[in-house]
């Protein structure tokens, strides 16, 4: 989607307002490790929208909530997350809190568990407010009421008196998003945001947040399973498979002309990319458990291409010169087809 | 790069019950009022008309999809069909007999004719019970059939869903989603069926895995010729798998018809909202094409709007819509449509919305 011009503030202009580079995670029990994220590496620019996008188990939530801080005690990070020129990785936790619901917000998926039953709407908005911006506490409700309004909720004053459960799902998804934004964070980390909604909610809340990016400038992280959602409000795309970034380009470029098999097998199993009356495509197979990732390439087991040389050894993910990104030893010789 | 991943003819659409032949399933008027309790004596303060006059004919070997979003009644209307829940009005009737009727051992006998693929494979399977019992339960039930005999059947029914004999003796956490919708869909053919309802059979797995089950199911209706009514809410997926389709609001079909016509030329404003709601991935569709945002939530079933249940989002509301419900009218596609705007007022008489709304809906393949 378009972006305004008006990327967050300050902080170098040019670069990257999010650069992660060889981001681990890792999770002990009972004394065995399970690697969950691997050396993952991707940028968010200033206002624009990076989509993450995996099936379940690819790491892809646990890689977005590593950066800030809400994984639990049990896991291990390494690498490097640096916003806006401060290291992430390695914070205290007081140092997070300071950033979080401010600089960075996060929206999840299921409003209902997100939001606290037992305050009303307006206490928790007023809290993120002055948590981090101090003021009184009618100058923090007069913005509380401000960003229900901006949501687009009804009757702001006398909704911000209500608790969460006389919200619908896609309106407390609405009082999720104004939460997650009053303070005028310059990231938003959106993680399946509308996966729990029904699909006529979810084109609502999907244009309210490109209208507010529009609006406020901010940077999204759009973490999401939809090809159809990534298409329709990403600028950039990165594909995660089992713990790894397999592929990275901008959504032009991916929708077009994939340069991993496992980008170009779930965009061909889509039911759009085959007529009417053929079979769908497929990709054969499971993903692996984390416990079980092959050190060599992680796709192999179900990649049509695959030769020897894939399950020899650790597949680089390689930087190309149109400033793509991709992790496939073949993808120089392969040309692959969203359609099939 | 082409690869070679069979991809097959489509099959010879099957007779729509319009061409005469009597429909395997027929259903007219179906009801379903739940009580709401409240109290310390449970007495009933309301009742919400889950599914309100439902009516639908399924042919031999049909698939009709039925789409909606949550609270439309879809999901309910699956489980009267097989009275899981009991419906209270109107009449379902396999191959010409009343269902409704039945008890005891004739609605067993009929239920063999007509079994079920719940949308989680996680919670629809016991989780204590191998394979081979999971599949081999509805011949000990209905046959009481000795292992032996049971467990060759279970072979030959893990085979035709793509799984083999070695599976026998493993348990469900021993396979994934996809594989476990499999064992699921085994279960359901066990019994040679009819019809097999499947209430969003793919939405509980990963993308990469929902067309092997979608495509499963299209081979078993060519194979064994069994009808389905898949239920879903992914209209691209319902697009892809069905030869009709019915779209639910709040308890009612407001539009049914042949896939492509419902879904590429919609006559109910629902139905073209809420299949332009989805977006395609293609983003230059995306940036292109005009999409209709419904403005607020779909109302309670508790207390739906009067006249056209639609009415308060629709963006073609007419005076009538609130006050009168709009019977269902043909469709010049040979479907049926519940909306005013096809009889009165401007009419359309039957033709595809767009033809006054301009939304086009992006051509799939």
């Amino acid at each position: 989607m378009s972006t305004p011009s008006t990327p967050g503030a300050a902080g170098a202009p040019t670069g990257p307002l999010l650069e992660v580079t060889d981001l681990s995670v890792s999770f002990t029990a009972h004394k065995q490790t399970a690697k969950v994220v691997d050396q993952v590496s991707f940028a968010v620019q200033p206002g624009k929208t990076l989509g993450i996008v995996g099936e379940s188990g690819s790491g892809k939530t646990v890689s977005s909530l590593a950066l800030v801080g809400l994984l639990p005690r049990t896991a291990t990070i390494t690498g490097s997350a640096r916003f806006a020129g401060q290291e992430l990785v390695g914070m205290t936790t007081r140092q997070q809190r300071e950033i979080r619901g401010n600089d960075i917000s996060v929206i999840f998926q299921e409003p209902m568990t997100s939001l606290d039953p037992v305050f009303t709407v307006g206490n928790q908005l007023t809290e993120a407010y002055r948590n981090h911006q101090g003021g009184s506490k009618k100058d923090a409700m007069a913005r509380a009421e401000e960003m229900l309004r901006l949501v687009g909720i009804p009757e702001p004053r006398k909704r911000l008196a209500e608790y969460p459960h006389a919200f619908s799902g896609g309106m407390r998804q609405r009082v999720m998003i104004a939460l997650a934004l009053i303070n005028s964070p310059r990231l938003l980390i959106a993680d399946e945001p509308t996966t729990a909604l029904d699909v006529t909610i979810q084109s609502q809340i999907l244009e309210l947040l490109q209208e507010l990016q529009q609006e406020m400038g901010m940077a999204i992280l759009f973490v999401t399973h939809d090809l159809g959602v990534v298409a329709s409000v990403c600028d950039e795309v990165s594909v995660m498979y089992a713990g790894q970034v397999v592929e990275q380009a901008s959504i032009d470029e991916f929708f077009a002309h994939p340069r991993h098999p496992y980008s170009e097998g779930l965009l061909r199993s889509m039911p759009h990319s085959v007529p009417k009356g053929e079979r769908l495509r497929m990709i054969p197979g499971t993903v692996p458990i984390p416990s079980r990732f092959p050190t060599s390439c992680r796709f192999a087991g179900r990649c049509p291409y695959a030769q020897e040389a894939c399950s020899a050894a650790p597949i680089p993910l390689e930087q190309l010169d149109d400033g793509r990104v991709v992790r496939c030893i073949r993808h120089r010789e392969l040309v692959m087809e969203a359609r099939p | 790069m082409t690869d070679a991943n069979g991809a097959t003819t489509p099959a010879a659409p099957p007779a729509t019950p319009a061409d005469g032949a009597a429909p395997l399933l027929r259903v007219r008027d179906l009801e379903k009022v739940f009580p709401i309790k409240k109290g310390l004596l449970r007495r009933t303060v309301a009742h919400v008309r889950a599914v309100d006059g439902v009516s639908f004919d399924i042919a031999r070997g049909e698939v009709l999809g039925l789409v909606g979003e949550s609270g439309s009644g879809k999901s309910t209307t699956g489980r009267l069909l097989l009275r899981l829940i009991e419906p209270t009005g109107g009449s379902i009737e396999l191959e010409g007999k009343e269902l409704r009727d039945l008890e005891g051992e004739d609605l067993r006998a009929v239920r063999r004719d007509m079994q079920m693929v719940f949308q989680d494979p996680y919670s629809s399977l016991d989780p204590l019970a191998p394979v081979a019992d999971i599949v081999g339960e509805p011949f000990q039930v209905h046959f009481n059939m000795p292992r032996k005999e049971r467990d060759e059947k279970v072979v030959k029914l893990l085979e035709q869903v793509g799984l083999s004999a070695q599976h026998l003796r493993r348990f469900p956490a021993e396979f994934s989603g996809g594989q476990r919708q499999r064992i699921a869909v085994a279960r359901a053919l066990a019994l040679e069926p009819k019809l097999i309802v499947a209430d969003e059979p793919v939405s509980a797995l990963d993308m990469s895995t929902q067309s092997q089950v979608v495509n499963l199911l299209s081979d078993l209706r060519d194979r064994l010729g069994v009808a389905l009514l898949f239920i879903a809410h992914d209209l691209s997926i319902v697009h892809h798998a069905s030869d009709r389709i019915a779209v639910m609001y709040l308890g009612g079909i407001v539009e049914v018809g042949d896939a492509d016509d419902v879904y590429s030329r919609p006559c109910h404003p629902y139905s073209e909202a809420l299949i332009s709601a989805a977006p395609v991935p293609d983003p230059e569709v995306e940036r292109t094409r005009r999409r209709i945002v419904l403005e607020g939530d779909p109302p309670s079933p508790l207390d739906p709007p009067s006249g056209c249940r639609y009415h308060p989002r629709c963006a073609y509301a007419m005076d009538i819509c609130s006050q009168v419900a709009p019977e269902p009218t043909p469709t010049l596609a040979g479907g049926e449509v519940a909306c005013h705007l096809h009889t009165s007022g401007p009419t359309l008489a039957g033709r595809p919305l767009a033809e006054m709304s301009g939304v086009t809906i992006p051509e799939p393949g």
